[in-house]
């Protein structure tokens, strides 16, 4: 440990050279990287519409806006999706207008003839994978309080920052209405086939009813007490009612949801803060902090790597003790160095 | 029997009085060359040769401190006899004169008392002379004939500034013809193989005085980890 201080101190500006280096490279490298903005949009989430059902898929132990940022985030994760924001705001336009550039290598073999690609403007496909490959990883939905979901986008153009941002939001709102209409859609159609089956039954109970008291007339005094088979089949009867009842009920309930869902506001979602073209770049400081952090390592790491081999070269004799260790002399004396004035002077 | 008697020795005028030259050693040099003076034999010491691995260790300034921490601590009549044939550098720096020395002295051409040269406030001076032919076969010559028993019955004590034992042909001939060997390292440049082959072929491990210790850490952090 100590011989490698020794060489740290001995060495001190030659192994700092290197991680001040990385440190500046890193911050020239950030700094000379294309500006970012960032735009941003805030919803506000209802945390129980009464309109709507409550989702069978929510978390009861998140907040509403975890939640649905969960969902968008699961969303922003899908080919189908990001293809729908490209479209409806402005960046499949964006990337159709701008020629992609192959690597040197692919320019390099399209010019030798053995493949390889040109300069060219994208096709449907590219368009496709550069705004999912965006999407999925500039796009960031936070729950940033128990009922707000953030939705920022960082992009080199601010226009189309601030429209993928919105048409994010949009979507996701859309998405989400969609969902919930399908769902109601299904309940009210199951319901309607409940409802036919229970009155079905009801009419199969009324006419058995019906068909006992045509046979025993003196059942239909309502002096004579009923016979057992009768109050069965009255009961029976009863129950079809009410199940017919029950049924009917909730397909009303189901039919009254779907309708709500074309009121304004249905969807459960409120747009607080729509994004804004933001009007200057913006440096994130975690990005910076990585990448400083990650140049500071690497420095730290050729450091040590320059530490350890410079400590390792060293054959040479330094105190006394590596006289005894290395080549067991004993040292009757030690000079010490002087300072090189002084030896100029000596000499 | 010596050809000089100590008194003669001690009245012995200079030949060679260059009054600006002084015989400039730093006290840190001093300094460890007494502590290795002592511990070498103080005043028993009789024939001390100086030695090195390589050139530019420091051998002839600490072979001219040794003869000075001699006659200065010890009152001893001290002798600084240059061995280093090939590449001698003692003169100037003790303002004497590179000839006549001891190749005039092996030829014949000078007797002792004339190849002997005081120094101002230093000990008494041998230099290497002019070689005539190889060094070795001068080296050889003076293990002999008596010039070295000569010499060293006329002072105290004789200390040697030898050749290097990896960079000269007659180091190790010249290393021979001493009992006692310091062999000065020079810290943080010598690298160990090279101590390890220069020690190899001596009869006895030699003395080592390690020559321009530098430390490293600051003084904080020594006391921090204690060294």
């Amino acid at each position: 440990m100590v011989r490698y201080l020794e060489t740290f101190y001995r060495h001190r500006r030659l192994l700092l050279v290197p991680l001040v280096l990385i440190l500046v490279v890193t911050a020239v490298v950030l700094k000379s990287q294309p500006p970012s903005y960032v735009s941003t949009a805030r919803l506000w989430v209802e945390p129980q519409t009464p309109l709507v059902p409550q989702n069978s898929a929510y978390n009861p132990y998140l907040t509403p806006a975890q939640n649905e940022a969960a969902d968008l985030t699961e969303l922003l994760g899908t080919e189908y999706f990001s293809d729908r924001v490209a479209r409806s705001g402005p960046l499949y336009r964006y990337l159709a207008s701008r020629p992609v550039v192959p690597s040197l290598l692919s320019r390099l073999e399209a010019h030798l003839g053995l493949g390889g690609q040109r300069t060219h403007l994208p096709t449907r496909a590219e368009i496709q994978t550069m705004a999912y490959t965006l999407i999925s990883k500039q796009v960031q939905a936070v729950a940033a309080g128990p009922q707000i979901v953030e939705v920022t986008f960082t992009f080199t153009d601010p226009v189309v920052a601030a429209g993928t941002t919105e048409a994010v939001v949009t979507e996701f709102i859309s998405q989400s209405l969609s969902t919930q209409r399908a769902q109601e859609e299904t309940a009210v159609a199951f319901y309607q086939q409940q409802v036919k089956q229970a009155q079905a039954n009801l009419a199969a109970a009324d006419a058995r009813v019906n068909a006992y008291l045509d046979a025993h007339p003196d059942e239909r005094n309502v002096t004579v007490i009923p016979d057992a088979r009768l109050t069965q089949l009255q009961r029976a009867d009863d129950d079809a009612q009410q199940q017919y009842q029950d049924v009917l009920g909730k397909l009303n309930q189901a039919e009254i949801d779907q309708r709500a869902l074309n009121a304004p506001g249905a969807s459960g979602f409120q747009i607080l803060d729509s994004a804004q073209v933001p009007s200057s770049p913006t440096l994130s400081k975690t990005r910076l902090v990585e990448a400083l952090g990650a140049g500071f390592g690497f420095g730290l790491l050729v450091l040590i790597l320059g530490l350890v081999v410079l400590t390792l070269a060293d054959t040479t004799v330094r105190h006394p003790e590596d006289l005894e260790q290395a080549l067991d002399l004993v040292a009757v004396g030690t000079v010490p160095e002087l300072a090189p004035r002084r030896q100029a002077r000596i000499a | 029997m010596s050809i000089l008697s100590r008194a003669e020795v001690r009245l012995l005028r200079p030949r060679v009085v260059a009054p600006e030259a002084e015989v400039g050693i730093a006290g840190p040099i001093l300094e460890a060359c007494r502590r290795a003076s002592f511990k070498l034999g103080g005043p028993r010491l009789r024939r001390l040769g100086v030695t090195s691995s390589l050139r530019g260790e420091g051998r002839s300034t600490v072979a001219l401190a040794m003869a000075l921490v001699q006659q200065l601590d010890y009152g001893r009549s001290a002798l600084l006899l240059e061995l280093d044939l090939e590449n001698p550098s003692l003169a100037p720096r003790v303002g004497a004169d590179g000839r006549p020395g001891l190749c005039e002295l092996l030829r014949g051409d000078v007797s002792l008392e004339r190849a002997l040269q005081a120094v101002p406030d230093g000990p008494l001076f041998l230099a290497a002379g002019a070689a005539f032919g190889s060094p070795v076969r001068a080296v050889t010559e003076l293990a002999r004939g008596d010039i070295l028993a000569r010499v060293a019955g006329s002072v105290d004590v004789v200390v040697a500034d030898l050749p290097p034992l990896l960079a000269s042909d007659h180091g190790r001939a010249a290393a021979a013809l001493f009992d006692q060997l310091l062999l000065v390292v020079r810290a943080g440049v010598t690298p160990v193989v090279r101590i390890r082959e220069a020690v190899s072929g001596l009869p006895a491990p030699p003395a080592v005085l390690l020559n321009g210790v530098r430390q490293d850490l600051p003084t904080w952090m020594r006391r921090l980890i204690g060294t």
